[in-house]
C-alpha cells in the first residue's frame, strides 16, 4: 500500500517543477491573449468590447500594410535562403571540394550572432554618407543611395539582411540532411552513366522533400515574428514601408498602450502560424516516412 | 582497336579537365561567397579599430590606419557596460543551468514513468514549442506586473512594477523550456528498458534511477540544449525590451541599442560595442561546433 502511494507521487514530483512554470507563465497568458483580444484593456481600464477589436483590425492600413511586408519578407527570404542552402549544402559535400568545413562554419555565424548586433554592422553597411555599399557603388562610378531611408529600397535592403542571417540554417540543415541519403543511391546511378547534375535533381532534391517542407515551414513560422531589426534598423519607416505584424503589436501595446487591441493582431500572428504548422504536420511527415520504401 | 581505346582515353581526359574547370568556378563562387559573409563580420571588428575621422570619410577603407584598440576602452569606461555584461552573463548562466535540471526531470518522467495524464500534459508541452511569444508577451508582462506584496505592490498586486525590472522576471519564466522537455525525452526514450529493471530489482526507486542512471549518461543531450538556450537567451532582445526600463538591469542586447540612440554617428565606438556582445557567441561557436550544428539539426528550432 504505501509503495503504491509512493509510485503515484513520483511523476508529480518530476514534472511539477517544470509544468507549473510553463502553466503560470506561457499557457494561462496564452487563454488571458484570447480573452483580451476581445477588450479594451489598457493597464487601467477593461471592458469587453466583442469583436470591435477584429474589425478595426480589417480597417487598419497600416496593419494590413504590416501582414503585406510581413508575407513579401518571408516568402522571399525563405524562398531565395532554401535554393540558396541546397545549393551550397551540394556543393559543400562534394568531396573534392576543399575548405568545405571553414565555409558551413562561416555562413552560419551569422544565424547565431544576436540580431542587434548584426542590425549595427547593417546599419553601417547601408549607411547613405559613410557607408560601405554607397562606397563600393561609387568604385563602378553608380551614385549613392539612402538605403534605410528611401520608401522603396528599405524593405529590400532587410531582405538581403534576412538571406544573410538565414542562409548557414538552411545550409547545415540540408548538409547533414544530405549525408543521411544512402551513397549505393549515387553509385547506382554513376553506373547508369547519370552525371552530377543529373544526381543532384533526380536522387538529392527528391531525397530532400521532407528537410525542405520541414525548413519552409520552420523558417516561416520564424521570419514571421521579425523584430529587433525594425526596431533598430528602420523603426517601421520610412512611411511604414518595412512595419512588419511583431512590431505594430509592440508599437500598439508599449506605445499606445491599446493592449487588447494588440493582442488581437497576436492572435492573427497565432492563427497565422497554426496554419502553417498544421500544413506541416499533416503533409510534412508523410513523405519522409515515404522515401526508402 | 588500339583507335577506339585511344579515343576513350581522350574522351575521358576531355571530360577530365572538363570537370576540373567546372570545380574551380563552382569552388571560386561558393568561397568568394564565403569570403563575402567573413567580410560582413570583418568590416564590424576592424571599423572598432578606426580613428572617429576615419570612419566618418567617405572614401571607405577596410582596414584601420592605426589600431586603436583604446576604443574599447573607451566604450567599457563611457557607460555602465560591466554591469549590462554581468546582467546577461548571470541570466544566461542561471537560466541554462536551471532549466537543464528542471527540464531534465520532465523528460524523464515522460520517458520512463507510467502515470494518467502524460501524453495530454505532453502535448500541451509541445504546443509551446510553437506559440509565438508575442502571443502571451502582454499577459505575461501584466502578470509580472501584478504579484502581490513585490516591488511596492500591495497585497492585491496592484501600486507597484511587481517583478518587472527584477532577475527574478528575466529567469523564472524561462526555466521551462518545452523544446529541452522534447530533446532530453527522445534522448531518454533511446535508452534500454532493461537498466531500469534491473536497477528497480535492486531495490533502485524512480528517482535514484534517474540520478545514477540517467543523469550521468546524460551528456551529449544537455550540451546540445544548453547552447541552444545559451544563444537563444544571450541573444534575446524582445522580451528584455519589455520587462526592464532602468539601466541597471539593461542586458548587453538592450544595452547596444540604447547606445546606438545616444551616440549614432560614432561607428567606431558602436561596432566596437556590437563586437564585444558578439564574442562570448563566437568563443562557444568555435569550440562546440559540433553541439551547435546537432542542435538545430535534431530540434529545428533557434
Amino acid at each position: 500500500m504505501k509503495k503504491k502511494k509512493r509510485k503515484s507521487l513520483a511523476p508529480c514530483f518530476f514534472i511539477a517543477p517544470s509544468f507549473l512554470i510553463y502553466l503560470i507563465f506561457v499557457l494561462i497568458p496564452v487563454v488571458c491573449a484570447f480573452v483580451m483580444s476581445f477588450t479594451n484593456y489598457s493597464l487601467n481600464k477593461m471592458k469587453f468590447i466583442g469583436i470591435n477589436n477584429y474589425l478595426r483590425l480589417l480597417k487598419d492600413t497600416i496593419f494590413i500594410r504590416s501582414v503585406g511586408n510581413t508575407l513579401i519578407y518571408s516568402v522571399v527570404v525563405v524562398s531565395v535562403n532554401i535554393v540558396l542552402g541546397l545549393v551550397l549544402a551540394a556543393v559543400l559535400n562534394q568531396v573534392w571540394f576543399k575548405g568545405s568545413g571553414f565555409c558551413r562554419a562561416v555562413f552560419y555565424v551569422p544565424y547565431i550572432i544576436s540580431t542587434i548586433a548584426a542590425s549595427m554592422i547593417w546599419m553601417y553597411i547601408y549607411d547613405s554618407k559613410v557607408g560601405v555599399l554607397n562606397a563600393f557603388l561609387k568604385i563602378f562610378g553608380l551614385p549613392a543611395q539612402s538605403w534605410l531611408q528611401n520608401e522603396k529600397l528599405a524593405l529590400s535592403c532587410l531582405i538581403l539582411m534576412g538571406i544573410w542571417q538565414g542562409m548557414g540554417y538552411c545550409l547545415t540543415v540540408y548538409f547533414s540532411a544530405l549525408r543521411a541519403i544512402p551513397n549505393y543511391l549515387y553509385e547506382a546511378a554513376r553506373i547508369d552513366g547519370a552525371s552530377g547534375l543529373a544526381q543532384f535533381f533526380k536522387i538529392s532534391v527528391p531525397m530532400l522533400s521532407s528537410t525542405t517542407f520541414f525548413l519552409l515551414v520552420m523558417c516561416m513560422i520564424s521570419s514571421f515574428q521579425v523584430f529587433a531589426q525594425i526596431m533598430v534598423m528602420t523603426g517601421g519607416g520610412p512611411l511604414n514601408s518595412t512595419t512588419m505584424i511583431a512590431h505594430q503589436i509592440y508599437v500598439n501595446s508599449f506605445t499606445n498602450y491599446s493592449m487588447g487591441y494588440a493582442t488581437s493582431q497576436a492572435v492573427v500572428l497565432f492563427l497565422m502560424i497554426l496554419v502553417l504548422t498544421l500544413l506541416f504536420f499533416k503533409y510534412g511527415n508523410k513523405e519522409g516516412d515515404a522515401e526508402l520504401d | 582497336m588500339l583507335s577506339l581505346t585511344e579515343n576513350i582515353k581522350k574522351t575521358k581526359s576531355g571530360k577530365h579537365i572538363y570537370n576540373i574547370t567546372v570545380h574551380g568556378i563552382t569552388w571560386l563562387l561558393v568561397f568568394g561567397l564565403a569570403i563575402l559573409v567573413l567580410g560582413t563580420l570583418f568590416i564590424a571588428f576592424f571599423t572598432s579599430l578606426k580613428q572617429p575621422e576615419e570612419t566618418i570619410s567617405a572614401a571607405f577603407q577596410f582596414f584601420p590606419k592605426h589600431w586603436k584598440w583604446s576604443n574599447y576602452i573607451d566604450v567599457l569606461k563611457g557607460d555602465i557596460w560591466w554591469r549590462y555584461y554581468f546582467n546577461s552573463a548571470f541570466v544566461t548562466v542561471v537560466v541554462v543551468l536551471l532549466s537543464i535540471l528542471l527540464s531534465s526531470l520532465a523528460g524523464f518522467a515522460f520517458a520512463r514513468l507510467e502515470f494518467k495524464g502524460r501524453q495530454v500534459l505532453f502535448i500541451l508541452f509541445l504546443c509551446g514549442m510553437m506559440l509565438p511569444s508575442q502571443v502571451y508577451i502582454i499577459p505575461q508582462y501584466i502578470l509580472l506586473r501584478s504579484i502581490p506584496m513585490a516591488g511596492g505592490n500591495s497585497i492585491l498586486g496592484k501600486g507597484g512594477l511587481g517583478l518587472l525590472n527584477t532577475y527574478w522576471a528575466l529567469i523564472i519564466p524561462f526555466l521551462a523550456a518545452p523544446l529541452g522537455v522534447f530533446l532530453i525525452k527522445q534522448y531518454y526514450m533511446g535508452f534500454p528498458k532493461a537498466l531500469d529493471e534491473a536497477a528497480t530489482l535492486d531495490g533502485c526507486n524512480s528517482f535514484d534511477i534517474y540520478r545514477y542512471i540517467y543523469l550521468p549518461l546524460s551528456k551529449p543531450v544537455f550540451a546540445t540544449f544548453s547552447i541552444l538556450k545559451f544563444t537563444g537567451t544571450w541573444n534575446d532582445y524582445f522580451y528584455p525590451l519589455i520587462m526592464t526600463n532602468s539601466k541597471s538591469m539593461y542586458n548587453v542586447q538592450i544595452a547596444l541599442q540604447k547606445y546606438k540612440g545616444e551616440f549614432g554617428v560614432e561607428w567606431n565606438y558602436l561596432m566596437a560595442a556590437a563586437v564585444m556582445s558578439i564574442t562570448p557567441i563566437l568563443l562557444v561557436f568555435i569550440f562546440c561546433q559540433k553541439y551547435f550544428t546537432q542542435g538545430i539539426v535534431t530540434s529545428g528550432l533557434k
